[in-house]
């Protein structure tokens, strides 16, 4: 029962002074009453942290991981996919195509082990490529050129995507043959115009 | 090129980190597997693909020489955070 200011003067005794009123063991009795409760709200709180931690502690692991962390950038593209902007500006586009090399790129390649790995000779600069296969190698030289020119995803898919420059037929039949250790290629034509 | 060997992508991570406490060197991401090292002097910036688990040497040693050519490391000290 709540207080009631009537209280004392039915019951014939003095009247509580309010300091006994907020304390513990006067409202005790209530709290009795509601031990089960309590328990119950005790319990979800220990289960909420619980939860809380479990969710939250990789996030707060991803919030201090490395800025260049491959697992993070790789979350940050997934995001950006789903819920980025995938506005195309044609002006835009005209400038990332116009500032891609076309038809100056030579790569020198060679087989290091299990990767095939080149030299990316393209607008007079020297850049680095490797893949596993002949199909990753040529999709990494493309994103290599697409990440030095700073062309954002979803311009590059319009560009061309990872087969903007691919070789010949029979450039790609020598990347994929083992028996030949290395070779030059010329990406000399688009394969997709944008 | 026999001087550098392969390295596993977390050591390239190190040796990025590294490179992006030096003066006026940006390291980011680009591209879909790419870590991109950009410094004021270069024309273009120099990618790195970070698709595989290991990183060739042939990355290693471009990237030495384009990181000495700033003249804001020597090799030592490059060759010292491999």
């Amino acid at each position: 029962m709540p207080f009631n200011g009537s209280e004392s003067v039915q019951d014939g005794q003095p009247c509580k002074t309010r300091p006994e009123r907020l304390g513990f063991w006067y409202w005790e009795k209530y709290a009795l009453r509601l031990s089960v409760k309590l328990k119950f709200t005790h319990r979800k709180c220990i289960l909420d942290i619980v939860y809380w931690l479990a969710y939250s502690g990789p996030l707060i692991l991803l919030r201090y991981m490395a800025l260049m962390s491959p697992f993070r950038y790789r979350l940050h593209l997934i995001k950006e996919a789903i819920f980025g902007d995938n506005e195309i500006v044609f002006e835009v586009l005209v400038h990332h195509k116009a500032n891609l090399p076309n038809n100056d790129i030579r790569v020198e390649w060679k087989r290091d082990g299990e990767y095939i790995v080149g030299e990316v000779h393209a607008g007079g600069e020297l850049y680095v490529a490797q893949g596993r296969t002949a199909k990753e190698f040529i999709e990494t030289v493309n994103d290599a050129l697409y990440a030095t020119y700073s062309v954002p995803l979803k311009y590059a898919e319009k560009l061309g995507g990872a087969f903007r420059i691919a070789p010949s037929i029979e450039e790609f039949k020598r990347l994929n043959d083992a028996a030949i250790k290395g070779s030059n290629i010329n990406f000399g034509h688009e394969v997709v115009p944008a | 090129m026999g001087e550098y060997a392969d390295v596993k992508r977390n050591k390239m991570l190190a040796i990025l980190r590294w490179i992006e406490t030096l003066p006026d060197f940006i390291v980011g991401n680009g591209g879909t597997h790419q870590w991109i090292v950009k410094h004021d002097s270069w024309v273009r910036p120099f990618p790195i693909s970070f698709r595989n688990n290991r990183v060739n040497k042939l990355y290693i040693k471009s990237l030495m020489k384009l990181v000495v050519g700033t003249g804001l490391c020597t090799k030592e000290d490059f060759d010292a955070h491999l």
